[in-house]
């Protein structure tokens, strides 16, 4: 039962993730849906592990090790935003046509 | 049963915040606090190591970051940011709801003999985690470079 509570909500958040992805302009707002969706992935892994006790410890470290992994990315998206915002002045998405500038 | 269901509940709700907000500052804080839900559902089921990741790394690091990233682009933006006074109030209830949340887990929260000591996960990390650590060391090191080279300033001639 709670398998099935936290797998619906992990995808019900990776929806709202990839819905904000899709549909959102303003280049800070990706970067927060891809952080939601990281999350429902995140917790997907973990509620596996801890139903599937035999891989608890693995799930555990994955997950740990995946934390810092895309903190990393968001951290690079970040500094991309802020390279585009001095090149641009702007962070919507729409107005960007050049990928070199 | 009831706690992780509310939890659940408030995670879905705060990401759709997240999402639907139109200021950048309030949805940040919608994210953070969504974060934090999920690390306090970490603690719930035991997960202690990667609750306090989670809340180490994305409520308290990342929340700064895109905070930080949010300042740099509204201040060119809209002049400067308004202050208002209801935020010191929120941040002030905010905090209590964390504190006490955080605090009802941990005395409830019964510690496993054999996951919450660190011996299992040492050998688990250092085992049969020891090339992807490795990668991710590298990987931090290429994220340091990449964001100076990103950031830096640009000489015009």
């Amino acid at each position: 039962m709670l398998l099935l509570v936290f797998l619906i909500t992990s995808i019900v958040i990776m929806a709202i993730g990839i819905f904000g992805l899709l549909v959102k302009r303003d280049l800070l707002r990706i970067v927060m849906s891809l952080e939601i969706a990281f999350q429902a992935c995140n917790l997907s892994i973990i509620t596996f592990a801890h139903h599937f006790t035999k891989f608890d410890m693995h799930g555990r470290m994955a997950v740990i090790v995946l934390i810092a992994t895309e903190a990393c990315v968001l951290s690079v998206l970040i500094a991309v935003l802020i390279g585009i915002f001095r090149t641009y002045k702007t962070t919507d998405v729409s107005v960007l046509k050049k990928l070199r500038w | 049963m009831i706690i992780e269901i509310i939890l659940c509940i408030l995670m879905i709700i705060t990401s759709i915040l997240a999402i639907k907000l139109k200021d950048n500052i309030h949805a940040i804080l919608a994210l953070a606090f969504m974060t934090l839900l999920v690390g306090l559902l970490y603690l719930k089921l035991g997960a202690f190591y990667v609750g306090v990741f989670q809340l180490s790394i994305y409520t308290a690091t990342m929340t700064m970051i895109f905070l930080v990233a949010e300042y740099i682009t509204r201040h060119q933006r809209v002049g400067s940011m308004r202050y208002n006074k209801c935020y010191m109030a929120i941040a002030i209830v905010v905090t209590l709801i964390i504190l006490v949340s955080f605090s009802y887990l941990i005395i409830t929260s019964t510690f496993p003999k054999n996951k919450g000591c660190s011996e299992p996960v040492s050998e688990a990390l250092w085992e049969d985690f020891l090339i992807p650590l490795l990668i991710q060391a590298f990987l931090i090191f290429a994220t340091i470079i990449a964001i100076l080279s990103l950031v830096r300033e640009r000489v015009m001639r």
